[in-house]
């Protein structure tokens, strides 16, 4: 096959994005033995070891008693239609078109259906191997399956003979040691028929592998996965479902109910009567779906990781450039939502004699969780800047000659998805409005979501500096967290009405009280100002001391906020004009 | 010397450059029973089939467009400042020994000998803590012979691992020495420590005393070797390592490293000699091929050894650190971290680009008083980047390379290229086929060696 690559070095395999699964689950790498119980029986290869012959290993090993005449490899079809035969490799071309008229000119007597044909001497490079011990009673169907086994890849000449009518003529025939999977991509030959590799076996391979757990197992098979996303349900830019709650849970593989909703059973034991019974298995076994990637796939499979590029790239750089300036303002601004909210709720030392038993724990996550995504927010928009940035270094927006780090907050929320209508840039409290409303921001597929996977796709083509495109790709991968630590929250935050909230009210702009904030909040931004002016790594004195800063205005709005003054941070840009709800 | 005839360094069929043109190749074809491709701005190493291989061996075959769509090239790495992580402190510019070879003037590097003063030291050692945005630092103590200023070094380790206490910044330490000077004293601190001890020692007595001798003559081997003896037979969570410095008059490498391995090394790797006070002792360009072969040959001991069974890991350093940056595919536009990560930091308190350069103007980096001097440094690696450099910009192994000592190629040009990239060719095909028979010796901790 041709254009085979193999990563071979870390960086390769982490730049090379192969779609499908790996090659440890591949035929070669399988757990394949004579003995049933394990994937497939390998002795069902050697059965069409020959192109044309089908053979049956017939063993007496186990008989009560043993037909000596009975044991060998018996001939059980001869299948002219095998494709080997037809298109050969092209080294066999001139033995497959001799072996074809052999066939043809023998074929009369070898498919006589009361004929008995054994294999009875095999014979390759020079080496003749006859199929009968010394006082010529045939050997077992397992020792010459060895044999078969210990041939070549190359040309080998049969000896057929009857076992029921001795004095018939015996036939030869000169073939091929076939080539059981292909070289390269380990496929296997096309002429084994759907089920033949497993048809010895006594039960399926999912037996054991549910036995022996996945630890134990040696080649790569799924255990835990994510469900199929349905068709009817849509994807996120980076490649999960837009249900997240529903197919980002991982479920047993081998579960027996095959809901989507199905809990995961948690824990070895409990996992054990989760799944499907050995008798289950062999009823069902077609429910045990593919699996690539990590996901079960129903009818169809498209490579998540592509799907990310597949958005409508921005027909210009300079188009790409203002819609990343709008993202840049809208990351700012959430990220100072999300401060406020975080500063709108109770510290734990703040929760005194509650009857609520784990109000603390809970204000401690909700706190803790705003906090992570409001800096979460901040590094987008610094990578935004880093975006920007590059593409102003790389000299492809016509006409730009000054690159300004983009440090204004949106005046707007713009209208997308669950965010029917603008909603105008200000600070809330953590109410269960508000919580609503950052949901439905960060909502996939929304408004920041969707600008994202466009960004990416038109950040791929080739006149894009590359790093550019795995910037945007991180944060569209980010993105998709928000919306599930919000969903949490809410669901966290459900069971109270507003005994997390501090009274907190927002000061007014020339209030005293806040002034300092305000200065601190206004020196950071002339910091990141100074540091995003320049993309590269020179910028990290100011970056430093921009965070430093940062540590100062988080002890200042928490002292504030406990006094009950929130930080109007939005009062430092000269009100836009917003459009009406 | 047939050997050299049997090279394969440039097969017919190489995607390389034609002099005089821009054109800057973005892969490197090694043909073979599995034929690899290296993408060289982000050192992925892929293997390819034997007919994609046969098209990317023609110039301006459509293979080449087949390869762009199945691979992503990596990030190119920036070259400027990263805020510092590794100092080396030149605690004495003096020496007991007196190496012909020395390319640090005997340690005084063209000035008086001189100690490094405590205050200097200790400075600088805020200073990298300071500034550090690391989880973790590192401390070298060079020299000349760091130990002839032994107060200083304990002094040194004991405020450094104070420092690491109090601001959660790990510190590892390492020490460059000729040995003879080891004490007791030094052991204990190596062992508790945790030091990376490099040991400059050449080979075996007879190889060793030709160029490292005492000061008034005599052999130092002898002092080496009992000096160090209790360290080498248990070196505890201390790394003993040895340089072997290979001269032309004596290109075998398998010897010197065999030897050093079985005084109880844990590694042993040589650098060839391109500049010092004795011309004659510089590798030529005849002197690379034999070089070469002197490498492979050490190389496939080594290999031998852990195919056997007889070892764990890799002991020849230079084999087993090409291999690991080869498997973490590091491509880098810099041959070192010198000025960009590291400063070597002299005894009069000037900070330098690394400890090769000490009390050279031109890679002088400001002092401990006022900081190490950003514009410097940034001009100083801007001027190095790899993509700037002749014959660099357009060679196929510029990113494994980095282009060269910087100390050397301003003093002796870049010599040797052919021999470099032969010996990366050699270790990607070793790569390749070691990941195929033992690839468990990627997934141990701390890599092959």
């Amino acid at each position: 096959m041709k254009n085979k690559i193999i990563a071979r070095n870390l960086t390769a395999r982490a730049e090379y994005d192969v779609p499908g699964n790996s090659p440890a689950t591949r035929l070669e790498s399988g757990v394949g033995n004579c003995y049933p119980g394990l994937e497939y029986d390998h002795r069902n290869f050697d059965r069409r070891f020959f192109p044309g012959l089908v053979f049956e290993y017939v063993s007496q090993d186990d008989a009560q008693t043993p037909q000596l005449t009975r044991r060998g490899a018996r001939l059980a079809l001869v299948d002219s239609a095998d494709t080997a035969l037809q298109a050969p490799p092209p080294e066999f071309a001139d033995v497959a078109r001799a072996l074809r008229q052999a066939l043809s000119d023998n074929g009369e007597a070898l498919g006589a259906s009361s004929a008995q044909w054994f294999l009875d001497e095999i014979e390759q490079a020079g080496t003749s191997v006859i199929l009968r011990g010394d006082d010529g009673t045939p050997l077992d169907g397992l020792v010459v399956w060895r044999l078969v086994r210990s041939l070549r890849i190359g040309k080998v000449t049969l000896k057929l003979k009857r076992r029921d009518d001795a004095a018939a003529r015996s036939i030869s025939l000169s073939g091929w040691r076939r080539r059981f999977t292909d070289e390269t991509t380990g496929v296997i030959d096309a002429s084994f028929v759907p089920g033949e590799l497993t048809q010895s076996l006594c039960s399926p391979w999912m037996h054991d592998f549910r036995d022996c757990g996945c630890t134990y197992w040696a080649s790569n098979h799924p255990d835990i996965v994510f469900p199929e996303i349905p068709l009817d349900q849509g994807l996120l830019p980076a490649g999960s479902s837009d249900q997240p709650l529903q197919t980002d849970v991982r479920v047993d593989w081998l579960r027996s109910d095959r809901e989507l909703g199905a809990t995961p059973a948690v824990g070895r034991r409990a996992a054990r009567s989760a799944q499907m019974s050995h008798f289950e298995i062999n009823q069902r076994w077609q429910d045990l779906d593919i699996v690539l990637e990590g996901r079960e796939i129903g009818d169809f499979y498209l490579p998540r990781s592509r799907q990310l590029d597949n958005a409508r790239p921005y027909a210009t750089p300079a188009e790409l450039r203002d819609h990343l300036l709008e993202l840049a303002g809208l990351e700012h601004l959430v990220a100072l939502m999300y401060l406020y909210a975080r500063y709108s709720v109770r510290t734990p030392a703040e929760i005194t004699n509650s009857q609520r038993p784990f109000l603390t724990e809970d204000v401690d996550f909700a706190r803790h969780t705003l906090l992570q995504l409001a800096i979460s927010e901040m590094q987008h928009l610094r990578w935004v800047n880093q975006i920007l940035w590059g593409l102003f270094e790389a000299e492809i927006v016509p006409g730009w000659t000054k690159f300004e780090p983009a440090l204004t907050p949106s005046p707007v929320i713009p209208a997308a998805g669950d965010v029917t209508a603008p909603v105008p840039a200000q600070l809330l409290p953590l109410t269960a409005r508000t919580l609503e409303l950052f949901v439905a921001i960060e909502q996939p597929s929304g408004f920041i979501d969707g600008r994202y996977a466009r960004a990416t796709s038109t950040l791929l083509g080739s006149q894009y500096p590359r790093q550019l495109h795995e910037l945007a790709s991180a944060i569209v991968r980010d993105g998709e967290q928000h919306y599930l630590h919000f969903r949490d929250m809410q669901t966290v935050l459900s069971a109270y009405s507003a005994e997390y909230l501090r009274p907190l009210a927002l000061a007014a702009p020339d209030d005293l009280a806040v002034a300092p904030a305000l200065g601190t909040y206004k020196k950071i931004l002339d910091e990141l100002a100074a540091g995003y002016q320049r993309g590269d790594v020179s910028n990290m004195k100011d970056l430093s001391a921009a965070r430093a800063d940062m540590f100062v205005l988080d002890e200042q709005l928490e002292t504030l906020a406990a006094s009950g003054k929130g930080v109007p941070l939005l009062s430092l840009f000269p009100a836009a004009p917003v459009s009406p709800p | 010397m047939t050997a050299l005839l049997r090279l394969p360094l440039y097969g017919a069929a190489r995607a390389q450059p034609s002099p005089g043109t821009s054109s800057v190749p973005w892969f490197h074809l090694i043909p073979g029973e599995h034929p690899l491709v290296l993408l060289i701005q982000g050192s992925q190493l892929f293997e390819v089939d034997a007919e994609l291989a046969a098209g990317l061996s023609v110039a301006d075959d459509p293979a080449t467009d087949t390869l762009r769509s199945l691979v992503a090239l990596g990030p190119r790495k920036s070259s400027g400042p990263v805020p510092v992580s590794a100092l080396s402190l030149n605690v004495a510019q003096s020496c007991n020994l007196a190496c012909d070879y020395c390319y640090a003037d005997e340690g005084r590097f063209a000035g008086a000998p001189r100690q490094m003063e405590q205050t200097v030291a200790l400075a600088a050692i805020d200073r990298l803590f300071a500034e550090a945005r690391s989880p973790r630092v590192t401390l070298g103590f060079i020299g000349g012979e760091p130990l002839v200023n032994r107060a200083l070094v304990h002094r040194c380790v004991e405020h450094a691992a104070r420092r690491a206490r109090q601001t959660g910044i790990g510190v590892g330490f390492s020490i460059t020495t000729n040995g003879t000077l080891v004490r007791p004293e030094d052991i204990s601190m190596f062992r508790e420590h945790e030091f990376t001890v490099t040991v400059s020692i050449d080979g075996d007595a007879a190889v060793h005393d030709r160029h490292r001798s005492r000061r008034g003559g005599g052999s130092s081997h002898d002092r080496v070797i009992s000096a160090l003896e209790p360290l080498l037979a248990s070196a505890g969570r201390a790394r003993v390592v040895a340089r072997a410095t290979v001269t032309r008059d004596d290109l075998r490498v398998s010897e010197r490293v065999e030897a050093l391995l079985g005084l109880g090394f844990a590694e042993a790797g040589v650098s060839p000699t391109r500049t010092g006070p004795r011309p004659e002792l510089w590798l030529q360009s005849h002197d690379w091929w034999p070089f070469f072969e002197s490498m492979k040959l050490a190389a496939e001991i080594d290999l031998n050894r852990v195919r056997s069974g007889a070892g764990e890991r890799l002991r020849f350093s230079n084999l087993a650190n090409a291999l690991d940056s080869i498997h973490r595919g590091s491509a880098r536009s810099l041959p070192c971290g010198a000025g960009r990560s590291y400063v070597s930091l002299g005894a009069d308190g000037g900070y330098f680009t690394c400890h090769r350069t000490i009390d050279q103007r031109t890679f002088a980096l400001g002092d401990v008083a006022s900081g190490i001097d950003a514009d410097k440094r940034a001009s100083f690696l801007a001027a190095r980047d790899v993509d700037g450099q002749e014959p660099c910009r357009t060679c196929w192994a510029r990113y494994l390379c980095g282009g060269g000592c910087h100390a050397e190629v301003a003093t002796a040009g870049r010599q040797g290229c052919d021999y470099i990239r032969a010996w990366l060719e050699f270790c990607l095909k070793t790569y390749d086929a070691l990941l195929r028979e033992r690839p468990e010796l990627f997934w141990q901790p701390g890599g092959v060696s």
